[in-house]
């Protein structure tokens, strides 16, 4: 078991470290010198070019990346170049809370909204919530997240008038994270709906509830509770890689909102055109999603020992 | 006596009439095919292809030519914008006809390609198998990390905002959920009989994989293609949202919805009514993957 | 070389002082009729009602520069400085020049001698004397950089170097800058008046380095940095020992100030109106509309209208339409390897494959292109009556600017540009792609393009248009690498009535967006000249060359609209490019 676990260790490491390679390259063959970006257009050539000198941008790319890796291995993502130069490791770690909460209030939205639905409708088929779920449902698979964000606000804050549109949440406090993470979850909230349904459906139909139920042994209760834990299986199988993708997209519900999450830090980042920060940023999203996907392995590979031997 | 069975083992009935046969034979056909397909659906999806075809034929107005008398008026079913006008009193619903020629064109192209690559590497994969197919997979799960959108938006804000850039990210971002599931299919046909006796049999590894295996995964090819088409088309529509998408003055529904946010709190219509389409098309585009992966797979139950 | 000969050292010994009055003059001569020079009829601190403190005051801005706070290790402006380091020399809320840091100064062609204010402190009790400003001026030459610990300078270190030969402490509040030869212009680049871009801090702090500074940032200025999320948000502490006491720089009443950064123009709106800021900066035109406006015509006075209020500025920054293809020609037909008048080499332009046929290489074809952009509707229509079509390369209430060509933008006429191209050899038109670049408090622009694709159809001219982030866009214009040609879309004009915008010519070729010998004759010239008619003289010179090439046309002149709830009771500032400037001067309800 162990050897398993250092084994996927090490390969996510290997992958992680390619990512950054690639990421490393991409950015700086796009564009030019960082600095020309950086300085206000009153800046002289003189200016540009005693800065470049500075920051070691007029040294080849493969020195630059030679020395990238070494800061690496000391675990030095490199100083952001506009976020105050700060460290990026820095700047990106204080702005993760923000985003997981984002996350975890979308994931938590989702899943508790989407199974109980999901589980109504399942328990009357064809009937009116059941035909209007469906069409929900499939609504929200298609709606694209930003639309969502943009129908809530134009409903809650230009005509209601209830909540407010942008903030975060230490300003705000529970209110303001309300419309982000509705929009940020509701995707994933129809396609939990969905698979609850048709999961519960495919157990009460099965020729081993039809068996048990001629038998007239269990109560209808437990025959619930046995559909139920059936369907929540996939809901919790993709929990987390769900909420991997979640980080990733919360992008553009970070922008919308002014939401203070790395989401909205890349944005900038790339307007900016801040390579070391828009690095980190990636590296980090990439690190967590390796992470879960590890861990999910693991987990798989305990509960199922062939697996291991592959 | 009576014969049934012709003789290739054929049933023998009686043929009715020749023209009405014909016909209704046709639509016999037809109906088989498009049996139990969202009938909404697919109309939608044909007008919107229609829609990017011949644009020009179908749009009452120009999707460029601005109007600065006209800028912002509400839709109104008598007046000659039917859907309203945008920050530049242009005609939304002839914008939305041209602009169905940028989803359209991306959503098919992009998807396209990311077929193509996911294909391949199935293929070559589950055929050659041993260190190849490891190797491919290492790639594959790399990719699979990447924080799709984040990337995307980096990459596209790099090479440039254009249509064929989009295309190209969208289509080098999406090939690995192809790869994947075309693989193990293409792993349990290899394991069936008759490509172990077309390699006993000599055929070379790029022959059973073009004239045995390809065939048969073309449906589930299908079904994740339509189904992809609908994510393509969100993708673009976020790309553009963020300013990432097709340049002005062309129309897109991502950019018109991008236009209209700073006009949120005086005209509902302007964010209202592009991402309806938007929606419907990727709505259309689901319940048709969905009706394939149906037909393709009939013990599979309707979601 | 014209400047040298223009000046001769002993006669002209006199002049400086005459020359500061004039300077003052020419500042003071802008401040427009038909609206109430502050501060007479503006509310005071604890007069009247107005509370002496209050608590908070809360700002909502779409981008406050850079987003540093090391005045030494700065690699773009960042107004942020405005609230906790000094300035040399400020704006009033008339646009006048006004002392700061240093209550007068004086300026020769050997250099500027400054007197300091003796009451001038840093927050930690330091005083800030000149040794304090010599060591600043030392920072920005980047004397400290291995010393401390600076892992880069200033961004504009070269230049200073440029300016600055030497400096001299004369007395605890005197201190003597010795220029290298005469350079008028020193003022408008260091010396904190209209858009300015260097802040003094505290040397005993910076000194320690840029880890250990950035524990404390604190300076001169009346605000201290409590807490600092780079890019999203910050809150200054009021320090209640502030030394100043000028009208226009005093204790402020706001106890603390939150700046949050909100880049999208509805949420900004959104936090105004569920009171959560009291203050928009740059409202969407179209959402100014409907709302209240200030009563007074340049500044910012609550019309007591019981609502959200707003106030118009005007100029922050025009927009021109620019054709580059033939400076790229031009540049390109010349030898390499070439050197300016200030000895900087000038980097070899090449051609792009765009430019070696273009329809724009032909004046008439430009001329037509500009007939057929109807400005005033564009002003009336998109950009909802905010924007003033503008015929001058300088903006109103710049210097230089003259008004008879301010206020004439060039005409509308469709049938001659149709006949323009005709005769050029394009009845039917052609195709190509053009440029331009989002700027923060930059209104407008994308509206714009829309407009002049849709014009520019009626002549069968087909335009699509890349938009860049600013960073992008203003790195395309470097001398050599010019990208963005066959047309661009340019927003500049410094936004204060100084010449600083003739500096612009120098360094960035491309950013007038025509550069000949003339042009760059005159723009070492101009920086040069000390006497204000004299360089009023020139830049009219300047302007008339830049229009006759036909391949700069200036399109309109930009509004900037602030939006206040109704618990500011007034906000004095300047009345052009109020970037940023006297937030500390706001007074509220309570």
């Amino acid at each position: 078991m162990s050897r398993y676990i250092v084994k996927r260790l090490i390969e996510g490491s290997i992958t992680l470290w390619l990512i950054t390679l690639a990421v490393f390259f991409i950015l700086r063959l796009g564009g030019g010198n960082p600095v020309e970006y950086m300085l206000p257009p009153e800046a002289s050539s003189a200016d540009i070019e005693k800065l470049t000198q500075a920051y070691g941008f007029d040294k080849p790319l493969i020195h630059q990346y030679w020395i990238f890796n070494q800061k690496l291995l000391r675990g030095d993502l490199g100083d952001a170049l506009s976020w105050d130069k700060r460290p990026t490791v820095r700047v990106v770690w204080d702005r993760v809370p923000a985003t997981l909460q984002l996350t975890s209030a979308a994931m938590m939205f989702a899943v508790i909204l989407g199974v109980t639905m999901g589980a109504i409708a399942a328990a009357r088929p064809d009937s009116l919530f059941d035909r209007v779920g469906r069409v929900v449902a499939i609504t929200g698979q298609s709606m694209p997240v930003f639309w969502v964000g943009l129908l809530l606000i134009l409903l809650f804050s230009v005509y209601l008038g209830w909540l407010p549109s942008a903030g975060g949440i230490d300003r705000l406090g529970l209110k303001g994270i309300i419309m982000p993470a509705l929009s940020l979850g509701f995707f994933l909230m129809a396609s939990h709906m969905r698979i609850v349904r048709s999961t519960m459906l495919d157990v009460l139909e099965s020729d081993y509830i039809k068996l048990v139920r001629a038998k007239g042994l269990p109560t209808r209760m437990v025959i619930w509770k046995h559909a139920f834990k059936n369907a929540s299986i996939p809901v919790f199988t993709l929990f987390f890689v769900n909420f991997a993708a979640l980080i990733s997209g919360a992008v553009v519900t970070e922008t919308i909102f002014a939401w203070p999450g790395i989401g909205r830090l890349l944005v900038d980042s790339l307007i900016l055109r801040d390579y070391p920060t828009t690095q980190t940023v990636i590296f980090f999203a990439a690190s967590f999603i390796v992470f879960i996907n590890i861990v999910v392995d693991i987990m798989y590979a305990w509960l199922d020992p062939r697996i291991r031997m592959e | 006596m009576l014969r049934f069975k012709g003789s290739n083992g054929e049933l023998l009935l009686p043929r009715p009439a020749a023209t009405l046969a014909g016909l209704s034979s046709l639509v016999q056909k037809l109906r088989e095919v498009f049996r139990g397909a969202p009938k909404l659906s697919l109309v939608f999806l044909a007008m919107a292809i229609l829609c990017a075809a011949f644009a020009p034929l179908i749009a009452p107005f120009s999707p460029v030519a601005t109007n600065p008398t006209n800028i912002l008026q509400p839709p109104s079913v008598f007046s000659n914008h039917m859907l309203g006008t945008d920050n530049q009193g242009r005609d939304i619903l002839s914008r939305l006809i041209y602009g169905a020629q940028t989803s359209v064109k991306i959503g098919v192209v992009a998807v396209l390609l990311a077929a193509t690559v996911g294909t391949l590497i199935a293929l070559v994969s589950g055929v050659f198998r041993g260190w190849v197919d490891r190797l491919l997979m290492r790639i594959t799960d790399m990719f699979l990390a990447l924080p799709y959108l984040m990337v995307a938006l980096t990459a596209v804000a790099l090479l440039g905002p254009s249509i064929p850039n989009v295309i190209l990210v969208i289509g080098l971002l999406r090939w690995m959920g192809f790869a994947r599931v075309l693989r193990s299919e293409v792993l349990k046909l290899v394991e069936m009989d008759f490509v172990r006796l077309a390699l006993a049999a000599g055929s070379s590894r790029s022959r059973i994989m073009l004239k045995h295996v390809f065939p048969n995964i073309i449906n589930t090819l299908l079904v994740l293609a339509t189904l992809e088409v609908g994510l393509a088309v969100i993708v673009e529509a976020s790309l553009s949202f963020l300013g990432l998408g097709v340049p002005r003055p062309t129309p897109s529904w991502g950019s018109m919805l991008r236009d209209s946010q700073q006009y949120i709190y005086i005209a509902w219509w302007f964010p209202l009514i592009p991402g309806i389409a938007i929606t419907l098309l990727v709505m259309s585009a689901n319940l048709t993957g969905d009706w394939l992966r149906d037909r393709f797979d009939p013990t599979r139950r309707q979601l | 070389m014209l400047f040298y000969r223009l000046l001769k050292p002993k006669p002209l010994a006199f002049v400086p002082v005459v020359l500061l009055c004039l300077v003052a003059l020419a500042y003071g001569g802008q401040a427009k009729a038909g609206s109430q020079a502050w501060p007479d009829a503006f509310p005071k601190k604890g007069v009247g009602g107005v509370p002496e403190a209050v608590e908070k005051l809360t700002i909502a801005v779409d981008s406050w520069g850079t987003s540093e706070l090391n005045p030494w290790a700065l690699s773009s402006v960042s107004f942020l400085g405005d609230y906790f380091n000094l300035r040399l020399m400020m704006q009033n809320p008339n646009g006048d020049l006004a002392p700061a840091w240093a209550t007068e100064f004086t300026q020769t062609e050997e250099g500027i001698t400054f007197r300091l204010n003796p009451k001038a402190r840093f927050r930690d009790g330091t005083p800030a004397d000149a040794q304090a400003l010599k060591l600043n001026f030392e920072g920005f030459m980047g004397k400290f950089v291995k010393e401390a610990g600076y892992e880069a300078p200033l961004w504009s270190v070269a230049r200073v170097n440029e300016f600055i030969e030497s400096v001299q402490v004369l007395s605890p509040t005197e201190v003597f800058v010795k220029t290298r030869g005469p350079q008028p212009t020193f003022m408008w680049v260091l010396g904190g008046n209209g858009y300015h871009s260097h802040w003094y801090g505290n040397p005993g702090r910076l000194l320690k380095g840029p880890k250990e500074y950035l524990k404390d940032r604190a300076g001169g200025g009346p605000y201290k940095v409590k807490e600092w999320d780079p890019g999203n948000r910050i809150v200054f502490e009021r320090w209640d020992d502030f030394w100043a006491d000028y009208p226009h720089w005093h204790m402020p009443q706001a106890r603390t100030i939150e700046i949050l950064t909100v880049p999208d123009p509805a949420a900004r709106f959104a936090l105004l109106k569920s009171g959560q800021v009291d203050i928009v900066y740059n409202l969407p035109w179209a959402l100014a509309k409907g709302l209240a406006r200030s009563e007074d015509g340049v500044r910012g006075v609550n019309p007591g209208k019981r609502g959200i209020w707003t106030q118009t500025y005007k100029a922050n920054g025009m927009l021109v339409l620019t054709f580059g293809c033939p400076i790229q020609q031009r540049e390109v037909a010349k030898p390499p390897d070439r050197v300016n008048q200030a000895g900087v080499k000038i980097p070899q332009w090449s051609l792009s494959d765009v430019c070696k046929d273009h329809p724009t290489l032909n004046t008439r074809v430009r001329r037509a292109l500009n007939l057929a952009i109807d400005k005033q509707a564009l002003s009336k229509g998109p950009h909802f009556g905010f924007s003033t079509p503008i015929g001058s390369i300088f903006h109103a209430g710049s210097f230089g600017a003259r008004p008879e060509k301010v206020i004439n933008p060039s005409p509308y006429n469709l049938e001659e540009a149709r006949r323009l191209l005709r005769e050029a050899g394009y009845p039917n038109g052609f195709t190509m792609v053009g440029h331009l670049g989002q700027f923060a408090g930059r209104p407008g622009i994308p509206e714009t393009a829309d407009f002049i694709a849709s014009s520019w159809e009626k002549l069968g001219v087909k335009v699509t248009w890349q938009e860049h982030d600013p960073s992008d866009f203003v790195r395309g214009f470097r001398a050599g690498v010019f990208s963005w040609v066959p047309v661009n879309l340019q927003t500049w004009g410094r936004q204060d009535h100084s010449g600083v915008v003739s500096i612009l010519y120098r360094s960035t070729a491309g950013y007038t967006g025509v550069y000949n010998d003339r042009v760059e004759e005159l723009s070492f010239d101009i920086p040069a000249t000390f006497d204000p008619a004299a360089m009023k003289r020139k830049l009219a010179i300047l302007e008339d060359e830049v229009l006759s090439l036909e391949e700069t046309f200036p399109l309109y002149g930009m509004s900037l609209i602030n939006a206040y709830s109704d618990r500011v009771l007034a906000h004095p500032t300047v009345e052009f490019s109020p970037h940023f400037k006297h937030y500390d001067l706001v007074l509220l309800r309570k």
